[in-house]
């Protein structure tokens, strides 16, 4: 089995895809939209960790093979009236790719809802959520593509999915990287769902986040996480709002869960060397955290592994959308029964 | 191993988080965390069978899959018979 990401010219983009290749694309706006159309679905980040190591870009476009020996793949274009039947959709065996703009509303309906879904992580889903350059962030936004059809169709408020049926025989089996853990910290909880609030519970007092986050000097680069039976799930800090007293995720918070915000960590590189396994060869798709790429200062750093490469996104997506989390699927064999 | 059916009672330890597990299977974990904060905030009947149904439903449709067969065995901790453990075979 041959899996291929790599970061590739606009020119060899074109070559993949008028040989009729079925691809997943990840680059500048500008640069997507002089593609021609074909089997792909794609979005918009320009933050890369490639073979020679992190890298932001403008003029690549880093390209995902779907693999040869799937059986079919179908191109989807969600909407917020639909999003709730992805997981329906996806192929009996198989896994479908999905990538969402980051700050439109189906995000964040994908976000809170998701795991509310029918049929919720029944089949696999991985993806991303589609970003911009950073100091394009208020001026532009993000977007998806459907390649397919007469012409590229380029989406602010939908989500592109590619399902992809596998032979039978062979299964896609997703995983995380999370290098942060639960710190020691206080347990917070939250009263309700949602991308913010002012109010949380910090073990069992309701209290002002915001106000808590200064008083206490908490550092907002380091998440908050939370134990999904052995699986820790973070909230990544985006701001607060110092007038209103208020504080922003990358992710929704969920009432009932617990979190404790992350150990530090001084390495990211070194942590990531620590758990990613660079054995695994089967990679169909990866990505990570742009708030990884800025946070561990990974430019120019190479983080090893095939599991390590891909998209720098503005949030990953395994089953529900997740933070600071790298996110990979690997195709793998399935045993005789009798070996089960 | 067999998926046993809903009746089951260790269906219903699963989600109302009676007994701890580390499960294999990725998913899972994602699932039954979310179900756990359902029931904390209804347990009724309705809720209960609704998130049985969809327990089930996960590992019926990945039953072939390593993690889930090794989760399986751990729910529902399912020995060898004596002869088995001897023989071998079926």
């Amino acid at each position: 089995m041959t899996f291929i990401q790599e970061l590739l010219t606009l020119e060899e983009t074109k070559t993949l895809i008028t040989s009729g290749k079925k691809l997943l694309l990840a680059g500048d706006e500008e640069v997507i939209k002089q593609l021609p159309t074909g089997n792909w679905i794609g979005g918009t980040i320009p933050y890369f960790m490639s073979e020679s190591g992190g890298i932001s870009t403008r003029t690549n476009i880093y390209v995902t093979h779907v693999p040869d020996f799937i059986t079919d793949s179908e191109i989807k274009v969600y909407t917020e009236a639909n999003i709730a039947n992805v997981f329906k959709e996806c192929p009996e065996n198989g896994f479908s790719l999905i990538i969402i703009p980051s700050s439109s509303p189906i995000h964040f309906s994908f976000a809170l809802n998701g795991p509310n879904y029918k049929e919720f992580a029944v089949r696999p889903l991985i993806g991303w959520i589609a970003g911009i350059h950073l100091d394009d962030l208020g001026k532009l936004k993000a977007k998806v593509f459907d390649g397919h059809g007469d012409s590229i169709k380029s989406l602010e408020n939908e989500a592109v999915v590619m399902h992809v049926s596998l032979p039978k025989g062979k299964y896609g089996e997703i995983e995380i990287i999370n290098i942060f853990t639960q710190g020691e910290g206080d347990t917070i909880q939250f009263l309700e769902d949602g991308f913010s609030t002012e109010i949380a519970v910090i073990n069992g007092e309701e209290k002002n986040l915001a106000k808590y986050i200064k008083e206490n000097n908490l550092d907002i680069r380091f998440p908050l996480v939370s134990d999904y039976y052995g699986a820790m799930i973070n909230v990544s800090f985006q701001s607060i709002d110092e007038e209103k007293n208020i504080v922003n995720f990358y992710a929704p918070v969920f009432k009932g869960a617990e979190y404790k915000q992350a150990k530090v960590i001084a390495d990211y590189v070194a942590e990531f060397a620590n758990q990613v396994p660079e054995d695994k060869t089967n990679i169909a798709f990866s990505c990570n955290c742009i708030l990884n790429y800025l946070y561990g200062e990974l430019e120019g750093k190479n983080l090893k592994g095939q599991v390590a490469k891909g998209p720098m996104t503005f949030g990953e997506i395994a089953y529900q959308l997740l933070n600071q989390t790298l996110a990979y699927i690997e195709i793998k064999d399935l045993e005789s029964k009798s070996e089960i | 191993m067999d998926i046993p059916d809903l009746s089951n009672e260790k269906w219903a330890g699963v989600i109302s988080g009676e007994i701890s597990y580390e499960f294999n299977f990725f998913p899972l974990k994602l699932l039954v965390a979310r179900q756990r904060l359902e029931m904390i905030t209804s347990s009724s009947p309705e809720t209960t069978n609704k998130c049985i149904n969809e327990l089930r439903e996960m590992f019926v449709r990945n039953e072939n899959l390593p993690n889930v067969q090794k989760d399986l065995k751990q729910i529902f901790k399912q020995k060898k018979s004596i002869w088995k453990r001897f023989f071998g075979g079926k």
